[in-house]
């Protein structure tokens, strides 16, 4: 990837920020009740008080030194392996909205497993789009079925990297021995993890959510990558100002990481974080406003700057449909997510009235806005050949590049080549229906969807997997 | 005043590449040249020492030349509205953002539908610009297709000045409309030395890509120059079209050409304020048409501002612009992205950044609504993150302590509104809200705000004997 172009933080600011969340580990500590943790903080080094963990400073410097500064989240085929380091940037889908817009009636209706599998084909069918966090709640399943049916059936449809998240330690251990029978063994799936995980541990401010929690330490135990996920809101459960915000998601992400190298020294952990600000209006939760994307371009730096792989949010929307609000708040989060070199940029897709809903069509429009955003990325090339000093003394004064060889060898290269997106004249426009980019977008999901293709497990794999594992459906 | 805003976070060009894009730029002005159109233009690069050829009308400008017209050209340029708090200090890495296009139709906020731009739609947008808080300048937007080609130029800027404060910039399509727009300009600053002291008016006079400079052009860029007013010099070089297809390819081509112009404007009158400007953008890679809502337009112009910055020129750019022709979500992602890349490199006058579609042919009343917002957002990005003790709040922290909430703290309803943006027209609500209110997407909504605006608000307008004394002056100006 083309070197990082975009610092929302100056370097002595992170420092400033790092340095306060280190006051506050030491001074105001995290809540943390009734977990298997708080007897982990209690061992080492931490200082307790009733229910307030205080972590100094040197237990925060130690696990940043045996924590990977770099993981790879394996696809099925090597095209779709993520490299997690750094500013290198992958976008893909997130959420776990409980509403789908019908494909047909164009109207919000519950999300089912159906939905899963459909979606994850379409993912596998959208380049811009690098894997597949499930997007949705099957609600049209008992619930301790969901967590097992969902990876299995995204994983039936798409190659590309699935990560979810898990309730329990049950359903864990459900999803691990899913792992194991497609991968062969546990051993090998623990090597090339083409699975991940998700716990939202942490409830802001700086309380440890004990369930969640729970499911963590097992994680931890078994060395799967696993992303800490903190979600302050400023102005609600963070500090209004956006460093303010900042300062407590760094300080609990490093308690997090911090009791994931006490647990396992050296296992896989990513700087987690859906940084948002209130509506200052109705003080009620937003995913589309402006100081989205700068806190969460933001957060990147914190966690490249301290050597950690992040993973963020971008592409939310506070618009009900996919109209020109849906695309300018998509737009900006995104890009600038994406140029602060977002390592595994979640939420990049299909994603409606905040985190509530998804629709087909919205996949397909986002997948272009993902491939713009992904030629920004690529910048601008300058060497010899493309100053073009040889074709422009060729050409001369007054003349065009329509018929150059130099045009048609850079071409691809150099441009986006779009998907959905209109760009007819108004006449053609007219005469193929005046469609809008929602209209495009459900034709070309609907298209994708029908074209017959095999299941993305191997036969004889699916009927181990269903004599094995008696909760798939 | 309105707070200065600064970019200049986003670098799409190592100090290196702007370096190697100068030295290309200085290596065809000399080896290819610029072919040169017109007489009074040719005599003043021959004036100034560059090798001239008669028959072909290629001038080729040695390096040296073009360093020493550079020295005179100003590096910061302030452009005044009539009211103070609308001045624009164009210089360094401030952003502004504002309208722009010659549209030769309108998109009619009361029928919803497209038309030919008529005076009244000068004078309606405007308005409308006026009252919008995020579109900081009016570049006049539309052509007035029931006018004269006589009447057009001063009608232009008069039905402009007369519906908004903030500052007015155009092009312009006769010598004679030049003169008398400047005149008439006169009559409002009160004096010849007022307007120039003050320029609340400002001009663009364009270069034909590739290295070609017009006579019209030329001309007027000489009689704009004549008088010290501010101009833009802005080169449209088309990747694949009219400059090669790679990025940087264009850039060379765009800062040659530029460069040239600049030049004229300091061998006619050294110290002119002058804006090193760009247009440039690419053409569909399937159809080789031009479009105005490509990703790699807003790369190529957040690299134009670079260039800029690097010889300490002030700076007008492109971005926000759609190709689709509804209101749908391309035209939402279109102008954020690359409205958003120009602004965070520090592009000092982002023209085209509002009320734009369709490749500029089409200026759309409701759009100006809808892009005031977006150039919001922009703005509050390009910001970015104030960090201080106060900001980082580590007091409140200890306050609130693990498990509480913010909500009720003084911290929060101080810092709310200084750092959150409040948004005019997006929607918040709930679903079940929203469907009460009849579920209304962002058009709908855009289509009221203008039609209000247009109930309510009043510009600052004209004195009666100004406009009087214009009216006398210039028996063609409309009322």
């Amino acid at each position: 990837m083309a070197e990082y172009k975009y610092n929302p933080l100056a370097e002595e600011e992170i420092n400033l920020i790092h340095n306060r969340a280190i006051k506050v580990l030491k001074n105001v500590g995290i809540k943390v009740k009734d977990t298997a943790a708080y007897d982990i903080f209690k061992q080492n080094r931490a200082n307790i008080n009733g229910e307030i963990v205080k972590i100094p400073e040197s237990m925060v410097k130690d696990a940043l030194q045996s924590t990977p500064s770099r993981i790879t989240l394996y696809g099925r085929e090597d095209k779709h392996n993520l490299e997690l380091e750094g500013r290198e940037c992958h976008l893909g889908t997130g959420g776990a909205a409980l509403k789908v817009i019908d494909i047909d009636s164009k109207k919000p209706r519950n999300a089912t497993l159906k939905d899963i599998s459909l979606l994850a084909k379409l993912v596998d069918n959208l380049e811009y789009i690098e894997f597949y966090l499930r997007p949705v709640v099957a609600q049209d399943i008992p619930e301790e079925l969901v967590d097992v049916n969902k990876y299995y059936a995204g994983m039936l449809h798409t190659t590309k990297h699935v990560t979810g998240s898990v309730s329990s330690i049950e359903t864990f251990n459900q999803v691990k021995e899913l792992g194991s029978i497609i991968a062969g063994s546990f051993e090998s799936f623990k090597e090339k993890p083409f699975l991940s995980f998700i716990t939202c541990w942490m409830r802001s401010p700086l309380s440890l959510a004990p369930g969640p929690t729970e499911v963590l330490l097992k994680i931890l135990k078994e060395g799967l990558p696993v992303v800490l996920s903190s979600a302050p809101m400023a102005g609600s459960t963070a500090p209004v100002t956006l460093a303010g915000c900042l300062v407590q998601l760094h300080a609990e992400i490093l308690s997090g990481v911090v009791l994931t190298q006490l647990v396992n020294p050296g296992t896989p952990v990513i700087y987690g974080y859906v940084p948002s600000a209130a509506n200052p209006v109705t003080m009620d939760y937003l995913g589309g406003s402006a100081e989205f994307g700068i806190l969460n371009s933001a957060a990147v730096q914190l966690a490249a700057y301290f050597g950690l792989p992040n993973y963020s949010s971008a592409g939310l929307t506070d618009s009900k449909i996919p109209d020109a609000q849906a695309g300018i708040e998509k737009a900006l989060s995104v890009l600038q997510v994406a140029q602060a070199g977002g390592n595994y940029i979640h939420h990049a897709a299909g994603m409606l009235e905040s985190m509530l809903t998804v629709a087909y069509a919205q996949y397909v429009i986002d997948n272009d806005i993902l491939g713009m955003v992904s030629r920004i990325l690529k910048g601008i090339e300058v060497n010899e050949d493309t100053l073009a000093y040889g074709v422009i003394s060729k050409v001369g004064p007054g003349s065009n590049y329509l018929a150059q060889k130099h045009t048609v060898r850079h071409l691809r290269k150099e441009y986006f080549f779009p998907g959905v997106m209109d760009r007819d004249s108004r006449e053609q426009w007219q005469a193929k229906g005046s469609r809008d980019l929602w209209q495009k977008g459900n034709e070309k999901a609907k298209a994708i969807l029908s074209e017959k293709t095999p299941p993305r497990i191997p036969a004889k794999i699916i009927s181990e997997i269903k004599s094995r594992l008696k909760e798939i459906i | 005043m309105r707070e200065i805003i600064k970019g200049g976070r986003y670098r799409p060009l190592s100090p290196n590449a702007v370096r190697k894009i100068h030295e290309a730029a200085l290596e065809l002005l000399i080896e290819v040249g610029i072919s040169v159109g017109g007489e009074r233009v040719f005599k003043l690069f021959k004036k100034v020492g560059a090798k001239v050829n008669s028959e072909n009308k290629i001038v080729k400008i040695p390096y040296g030349k073009v360093q020493q017209c550079l020295q005179t050209v100003p590096n910061s340029v302030t452009l005044y509205g009539r009211e103070k708090k609308h001045n624009l200090y164009l210089a360094g890495k401030n952003v502004y953002m504002g309208s722009g296009g010659v549209a030769l139709n309108v998109i009619d906020l009361d029928s919803n539908k497209r038309r030919k731009a008529l005076l009244r739609d000068v004078r309606n947008i405007a308005r409308l610009i006026d009252k919008l808080e995020n579109i900081h300048f009016n570049v006049i937007p539309v052509y007035p297709n029931n006018l004269k080609p006589e009447e057009v130029d001063i009608n232009r800027f008069y039905a402009s000045v007369l519906n908004t404060s903030k500052h007015v910039m155009g092009g312009v399509f006769t010598i004679a409309g030049l003169k008398k727009t400047i005149k008439m300009a006169e009559i409002i600053a009160g004096s010849k030395e007022e307007l120039k002291k003050k320029p609340f008016i400002s001009f663009i006079a364009c270069v034909m890509s590739p290295l070609k400079i017009d006579s019209f052009y030329g001309d007027m860029l000489i009689e704009i120059a004549k008088e010290g007013l501010p101009v833009a010099v802005p080169a449209e070089p088309l990747c694949g079209l009219t400059s090669p297809v790679t990025l940087a390819g264009n850039l060379t081509g765009l800062h040659a050409e530029t460069l040239a112009k600049i030049m004229i404007a300091q061998l006619v009158n050294p110290g002119t304020p002058v804006l090193y400007a760009c247009t440039a953008s690419s053409a569909d890679p399937w159809t080789m048409r031009y479009v105005s809502g490509s990703i790699e337009m807003g790369l190529i112009n957040a690299g134009a501002a670079q260039l800029a910055q690097y010889l300490n020129i002030p700076n007008y750019t492109t971005a926000g612009m759609s190709d689709s022709k509804a209101v749908d979500a391309q035209n939402g992602y279109e102008k954020a992205l690359t409205s958003l890349l120009v602004a965070l490199s520090g592009s000092n006058f982002i023209h085209d950044a509002a009320g734009l579609v369709e490749f500029a042919m089409t200026a759309s009343y409701k759009q100006y609504v809808i892009d005031n917002e977006i150039n919001g957002m922009v703005l509050r990005a390009v910001k970015g993150i104030e960090v201080n003790n106060k900001t980082i709040a580590l007091d409140v922290f200890k306050k609130v302590g693990p498990g509480g909430n913010f909500v009720t703290e003084k911290h929060t309803s101080r810092y709310l509104r200084k750092e959150h943006y409040i948004p005019t027209i997006s929607d918040r609500q709930s679903r079940s809200e929203w469907e009460k209110e009849g579920s209304e997407d962002i058009e709908h909504r855009a289509i009221e705000i203008g039609k209000k605006i247009f109930q309510e608000h009043k510009p600052l307008g004209l004195p009666s004997h100004v406009r009087k004394k214009i009216r006398q002056t210039f028996p063609e100006v409309w009322s």
